[in-house]
């Protein structure tokens, strides 16, 4: 027999002579390698957005970020619909594309849908090169009656019948239009940052509104091509320049207040520094699981080094080199963790549909093409093969043959083995409790986020979504059928809604009489007949609109009036206009909009996500329809039936829109919360089985170290120790690292938990209770581990322990 | 002080039983010094470990200062032996992660008493079998004569009324073997019941009676003329 063929059949032996050990050993180095496998696969696919694009790390999107008090400080990704043509004026050769989503609905016969479509300039499809089907995308848009559509539209309208030069009748902002198909592309991919099916493209003179060239508006996505980072860096100061040519001049936009960057196209995603940080965090889950792992790996081995120590002296007398010791030990430590990892991505296989689920992800593992998982698994086997084997190889191998083989006991790992070992059970511990700890803080402010007062009623309010789709005539009537149901309380109209604002108009909005640098960025939010008391506001100083008082009501403003008119403010604009008190504002005149009376003070309403601060808001009233509305329901009853009915009802009487609406919650649901839920869905799973994977070592340290200590503990029950003396000896010992193990995790969960509810702006206290509890549930673990394995050694005979040998 | 009457103990595995004792009638009045002998494998440490309750009887009664213990329940066990008991094993036993003094202290470890007279006991003790010096080192570091007389000290130190010594000498030398009798004879000298298996006649000799055992049965039980 060869050398390696013995050192695999000592393996193999090793393996089923001590069945228990080789379970929890592979079985927890599997549990580990299927977490990172996952989060992994998570991460990868988080962090390589638009990254499939042949030219994605040249594109870049022109971001522009405004520097005014009270106005939020991110960069927004968006810029005036005709910027590129201005930048063409001055800089001809510099190329660049636009991207427009617009509100679309398809025409078949008397049935319409909507669809995402998006206006582009016809060239496009020349920098996104997305893969074509049919047609040739970067020629055919130069026809201004001409679309190019992803695979699902062809089949969805056309069928298998050919879709190019079939026609689609499309009505885009009221105004219909019939495009014929030049080309079809391959579906997008989901991990591409836009989701238009429908390309049309961007003619002026169709499309161009008031906007269109007012410096200062944000419409649309820009895109330039860059060769090189360095070029595009260059040219963000050839922005600078150009906004002091042209933008400035215009007098809509300050020096100073306002800037131009260029943003690489494969940063976009996860752009948001909350985003990012979520993504980092499931990474680090991931790669501390896989460590607790390798720890087991490490602690069980080295524990059990002693078993093996004859092996190695007969296989030194033998004339094994050390080398070729430390050779076989390592090739056990890979083949061990190849045999994990093949158990692994069966696990992660079988629980991708539930952590796809749990995550709201469509993730999957490929094994060819060039996301396939075999090389990473590849690189990983080795790598933890090559951590997790490389210490116990060394200890085993430094064993002196004839110390071994004269003594009658086997040798343990030594004073230092068993020290390592308890750092590294210290180590498992404190992640798992700081794991834990955020586990419980993450669940709390999700809890808290879904039953948090948001300063209206959250409950029975229904949204309808594409009210402003509706021609402006038709949107009374919609709204009286909806009030004339049975079980509906209220109707109103507003530009936002919780969770919905299409348009969001803010200005600078000061005291009258004060400086304008005093005031703050202010939002202007037009609604309409019975806003607050549909959505239940608060009033908290002055009085409502009410239709009796001709000024509360802007529709009946003469065009250009200097008149002052009546506004409702929230609570946070009383406070941010540095009024004492609530009531201190009312009856007093704001300026930066023409000029405002304030009636009232609302409570405020947090209409978005509750990362989001709530901004200053001045509300006026109009009984005329006003652009981008939505309408909205209060209703009694069950939510489900009502949104049956509000669609029923819709298909009555706006028949020529889609009908798209959803309840309050649902939409809060969809819009802000089901990100950071998924996230903590996705942390927590990590977590639980970071935990039980610790478990599973602990397990098996306890089994290996109470065996060791059987003789021990017969010794003492000889001296009169009764079954609670051992059991609180053995138990306690194990106790020791959990609590250092919460010296250690503490500071960290509570510095690493601060930070992440920073995040947010509507969050609970960090509170106390969750270590304590945290702490108490560990130890509790812990024991109840240890416990089986105590309790049968500090039950037994103690002549049978000292037979033990 | 000790009765046994028709104390037996089988041990089962899954094919066969295996009598290790039949049918065992012991009395050791307080005071006594017996030891018991015979050849290899005849139950003469499965008898001592039954009259040291780390062993339970399969059948029969075992009365410890007018109470039979046959059936109690282990935590009454437990208080027994740390309360009246006193243990010395051929291989010392003594734990390896433990200094000597550490070791000894064991003894006292699960009984309550004031911290300082604990101290006292351990040290009087160790001074007893001559340890004292080598109190700071581990068993590993010290010969086998020491290692005896450190597990002689831990047996001691709760001062217990019976004694039980399973072949106490047999991993010493002539000399080391003589000292730990020397010590286990004054004890006796000072009231304590003392119950040894040998397989040494001249230390059985020392002893005030001498048991013998074969195949889980006592022979005779000699008196020695005093």
């Amino acid at each position: 027999m060869s050398s390696s063929a013995s050192a695999l059949v000592s393996f193999y032996r090793a393996l089923t002579r001590h069945r228990l050990f080789a379970l929890l050993n592979i079985g927890g180095l599997a549990l580990g390698i299927a977490v990172f496998l996952l989060l992994f696969l998570y991460v990868r696919f988080e962090t390589g957005y638009d990254r499939f694009l042949p030219d994605a790390d040249k594109l870049y999107i022109v971001q522009e970020r405004y520097f005014t008090p009270g106005y939020r400080k991110e960069a927004n990704p968006y810029t005036m619909g005709a910027f590129l043509d201005h930048l063409h004026g001055d800089y001809p050769d510099v190329k660049g594309t636009r991207y427009w989503e617009q509100n679309a609905t398809i025409h078949q016969g008397s049935n319409v849908t909507d669809e995402h479509l998006t206006v582009v300039d016809p060239n496009f499809f020349t920098l996104f090169r997305l893969p074509a089907i049919s047609g040739d995308p970067t020629k055919v848009l130069g026809d201004p009656d001409t679309a190019v559509v992803t695979e699902r539209i062809a089949r969805k309208y056309f069928g298998t019948v050919p879709a190019i030069g079939r026609t689609l009748t499309i009505t885009i902002d009221g105004k219909t239009f019939t495009y014929r198909v030049g080309a079809v592309i391959a579906d997008l991919p989901d991990d591409f940052s836009f989701s238009a099916d429908i390309f049309i493209p961007l003619v002026r003179a169709r499309f161009a509104n008031e906007w269109f060239d007012h410096w200062g508006s944000t419409s649309l996505a820009t895109f330039l091509l860059f060769p090189d980072a360095a070029a595009a860096k260059a040219f963000e100061g050839e922005l600078a320049r150009f906004a002091e040519r042209h933008v400035f001049p215009d007098g809509n936009i300050k020096k100073g207040q306002w800037q131009q960057s260029l943003r690489p196209l494969v940063d976009n995603h996860l752009y948001d520094p909350a985003d990012r940080s979520a993504v980092t965090t499931l990474g680090i889950v991931g790669l501390l699981t896989l460590l607790i792992a390798i720890v087991n790996y490490v602690n069980l081995a080295t524990a059990r080094a002693g078993l093996r120590a004859r092996e190695v002296a007969i296989r030194k007398v033998l004339g094994g080199t050390r080398t070729a010791l430390l050779r076989q030990f390592m090739l056990e430590a890979t083949a061990t963790v190849a045999l994990a990892a093949l158990i692994g991505l069966a696990i992660a296989e079988l629980a991708l549909p539930l952590v796809n689920a749990a995550g709201g992800m469509s993730l999957a593992i490929r094994y060819a093409g060039p996301e396939s998982i075999l090389w990473p698994l590849v690189l990983m086997v080795v790598v933890v093969g090559g951590v997790a084997g490389i210490y116990p190889a060394l200890v085993l191998t430094r064993f002196r043959p004839a110390a071994v083989l004269a003594s009658a006991r086997a040798p343990g790992g030594g004073r230092a083995g068993a020290r390592l070992r308890a750092a590294l059970v210290v180590g498992q511990f404190a992640i798992a409790i700081a794991f834990g700890i955020s586990t419980v803080t993450m669940l709390a402010q999700a809890a808290h986020v879904r039953a948090a007062d948001l300063g209206f009623r959250r409950d029975g309010l229904f949204i309808l979504s594409k009210y402003a789709w509706v021609d402006e005539d038709q949107q009374p009537g919609v709204l009286r059928a909806y009030a004339a149901l049975p079980g509906v309380t209220a109707v109103t109209s507003a530009q936002n809604a919780p969770g919905d604002q299409m348009m969001t108009n803010t200005s600078n909005i000061y005291r009258a009489g004060l400086d304008e640098s005093r005031g703050r960025s202010t939002m202007d939010v037009v609604v309409g007949d019975a806003y607050f008391p549909t959505v239940g506001a608060r009033l908290i100083a002055g009085r409502l609109f009410d239709t009796a008082h001709p000024a509360d009501d802007t529709a009946l403003r003469q065009k250009g009036s200097k008149a002052p008119y009546n506004v409702v403010i929230n609570r946070t604009a009383a406070a941010n206009l540095g009024f004492a008190s609530p009531a201190a504002a009312i009856g007093q005149s704001l300026a930066g909009n023409g000029t405002m009376t304030i009636i009232g003070v609302v409570d405020d309403l947090r209409f978005r996500g509750p990362r989001e601060p709530v901004a200053s808001v001045e509300y006026r009233y109009s009984s005329k329809p006003f652009g981008s509305p939505y309408g909205m329901v209060r209703y009694t009853g069950d939510p489900a039936a009502f949104r049956d009915i509000a669609e029923a009802t819709w298909k009555r009487v706006a028949p020529a829109v889609p009908f798209a609406g959803r309840t309050v919650e649902e939409n809060l649901y969809q819009r802000y919360y089901k990100t950071d839920k998924q996230r903590a869905n996705l942390f927590t799973i990590g977590a639980v089985l970071a935990v039980l994977i610790g478990c599973i070592g602990l397990y098996g340290l306890a089994a290996f170290d109470t065996a060791r200590r059987i003789k021990e503990i017969g010794i003492r029950k000889t001296l009169g120790a009764s079954t609670q003396d051992v059991l609180r000896l053995l138990i306690g010992q194990f106790m020791r690292p959990v609590v250092l193990a919460n010296i250690v995790a503490w500071p960290v969960a509570f510095v690493a938990m601060r930070r992440w509810l920073g995040g947010f702006d509507d969050r609970i206290a960090l509170s106390p209770l969750f270590f304590v509890a945290v702490a108490l549930v560990a130890a509790a673990i812990a024991a109840a581990t240890v416990f089986a394995q105590a309790w049968r050694v500090a039950r037994a005979e103690p002549a049978r322990a000292l037979r033990y040998e | 002080m000790i009765q046994l009457q028709d104390v037996s103990r089988t041990y089962a595995s899954d094919e066969v039983e295996t009598t290790a004792l039949g049918g065992i009638d012991l009395h050791v009045e307080g005071g006594e010094f017996v030891a018991i002998m015979g050849p290899s494998g005849c139950g003469k440490s499965t008898l001592l470990n039954i009259l040291g309750t780390i062993d339970r009887p399969s059948g029969g009664r075992y009365v410890f200062e007018g109470e039979d213990i046959a059936r109690a329940p282990e935590a009454e066990l437990a208080k027994l032996r740390r309360d009246r008991l006193g243990f010395v094993f051929q291989s010392f036993n003594l734990i390896d992660e433990l200094t000597i003094a550490e070791n000894v202290a064991l003894g006292l470890a699960y009984r309550s008493m004031p911290a300082r007279e604990k101290k006292d006991r351990i040290a009087a003790a160790m001074d007893r079998v001559g340890i004292a010096h080598r109190q700071r080192h581990h068993p590993h570091q010290l010969s086998g004569g020491q290692q005896q007389r450190a597990a002689i000290a831990r047996a001691i130190v709760g001062e217990p009324r019976l004694i039980l010594a399973d072949e106490p000498t047999g991993n010493l030398d002539t000399a080391n073997g003589a000292q730990v009798m020397e010590i286990l004879q004054q004890l006796n000298a000072e009231g304590a019941t003392i119950v040894m298996v040998t397989h040494s006649p001249a230390h059985a000799d020392i002893a005030k009676r001498t048991v013998h055992m074969l195949d889980g049965r006592i022979l005779a039980s000699a008196r020695l003329a005093a």
